[in-house]
């Protein structure tokens, strides 16, 4: 039977999937078990997806599920060593600037705390809308849209310290207004 | 020239593009007369954009997830089907009375002292009884069911056909399980056969067994969560070859 590719493709979904994996654990072989048990659970659970709902949002929604639980059974664990070396971009010339830049980010990004840098990688690389991305994370809006200013802010701070320090002093133009939240739909 | 100051939250609104167009239109204007603020607008877009790039990169994804996720996708898409299926409530009640037919007719079951044979076997024994009484009332029948297309969405794959086999109908059936497609082929060696694929809750791989009940001999496998059921009026060894001859194609 011919393979069909269309909406339901989970293995499209794979690589966005690994990514958030390795954003929330830090690490390539917990990732992959992860991912591993997000698939296993969203095999059990099939029957509760509706088809007119879209498979992305899902999937994320059991993949951050699935990690909250596994965190549950191991509070101990909890100073893990950032090792973002192990899966940043290493291969070619070390001395080129630009992957040098893109591994800074990506090690700044998975510093941060894990509520920011899932909040993040959701919205900024996984390019959720807030709406969905809230869904997938189980929180309002609002609480989403503070995470990711929180990470924005953090992660403009570390790079600040190389970079000319123009934007500092206007983080919050206006001064500190409550935030009006003006979004599409 | 003023603009009213823009709250944090709809500059991240903006990077983010939840913004309609009039809105972003303000946005950039307020950016335009404040090119600190733009700086750090700025600085966010290529933190994002860095983002992308750093995690572009695959970071590997065992064969296994692959394999999983090939039968999440298959199960997804059986369940897209069911439901919609479910929708057609017609075709299914009208295959239904047909499968209920057997009990009128009081066909007798597979022997209990085979009380081994999984469900979906017996009943695909019980539905070629069925398929065998309509042939024998009208030798046209069956005829039509549903277009070979429509099998291309389902999450089952049918085994190739050797030589001489030719289907004559495709149909949705009801089991225990949820619903399955039993085809009705045409064969030079066995005459009409049916042929049941179902989608099961389980994941286990069984070679073809067969038992024969009287007249009627079922052959049933297993490959990952897919059943199959092949039921023909033939010797159990005969049919066990067949069915090794199609389980193979499988794989």
């Amino acid at each position: 039977m011919k393979r069909r590719k269309d909406d339901f493709d989970v293995i499209a979904e794979l690589p966005g999937l690994k990514r958030y994996a390795l954003v929330l654990t830090r690490d390539a072989a917990e990732a992959e078990d992860l991912l591993q048990d997000t698939l296993l659970k969203a095999y059990e659970g099939r029957r509760k997806w509706q088809p007119d709902r879209a498979l992305r949002p899902w999937l994320f929604a059991i993949m951050h599920n699935a990690h909250v639980s596994r965190l549950r059974g191991r509070r101990a664990e909890d100073a893990r060593i950032v090792q973002a070396t192990q899966f940043a971009p290493q291969s070619g010339a070390p001395v080129q600037d630009a992957r040098v830049q893109l591994a800074q980010v990506q090690r700044a990004m998975l510093g941060l705390p894990e509520e920011q840098r899932e909040a993040l990688l959701l919205v900024a690389v996984e390019e959720f809308r807030y709406q969905e991305a809230a869904t997938i994370l189980d929180i309002p809006i609002g609480t989403l849209m503070s995470r990711l200013g929180r990470a924005r802010a953090a992660l403009r701070e570390a790079a600040g310290s190389a970079a000319d320090e123009t934007a500092t002093d206007h983080t919050g133009p206006g001064g500190p207004a409550s935030p009006r939240l003006r979004l599409v739909e | 020239m003023t603009h009213p100051p823009l709250t944090e939250a709809e500059i991240q609104a903006y990077i983010d593009g939840e913004l309609d167009l009039p809105r972003r239109i303000e946005v950039e204007a307020y950016l335009e007369a404040n090119p600190p603020v733009a700086a750090q607008v700025m600085a966010d877009l290529r933190m994002r954009d860095a983002l992308r790039l750093a995690f572009a990169e695959d970071g590997g994804v065992r064969v296994a997830s692959y394999e999983n996720a090939r039968m999440l996708g298959r199960a997804v898409r059986w369940r897209r089907l069911t439901v919609r299926l479910r929708r057609v409530a017609a075709v299914v009640l009208l295959v239904g009375l047909g499968w209920g037919a057997q009990s009128v007719l009081g066909v007798t079951r597979i022997d209990p002292a085979a009380a081994t044979i999984p469900a979906y076997a017996d009943e695909a024994g019980d539905a070629y009884r069925t398929v065998l009484y309509r042939h024998l009332v009208d030798p046209a029948e069956p005829k039509g069911g549903m277009p070979a297309d429509a099998l291309a969405e389902a999450p089952i794959t049918l085994p190739d056909l050797p030589e001489g086999w030719s289907i004559r109908s495709i149909e949705v059936v009801p089991w225990d399980g949820g619903s399955g497609f039993e085809a009705t082929i045409d064969t030079d060696r066995f005459g009409l056969v049916t042929l049941f694929a179902a989608a099961s809750d389980g994941f286990d791989v069984q070679q073809p067994q067969a038992q024969r009940a009287k007249d009627v001999t079922v052959a049933y496998w297993q490959v990952g969560p897919a059943v199959y059921a092949l039921c023909a009026e033939a010797p159990a060894a005969d049919l066990l070859g067949a069915a090794n001859t199609l389980a193979e194609t499988l794989y």
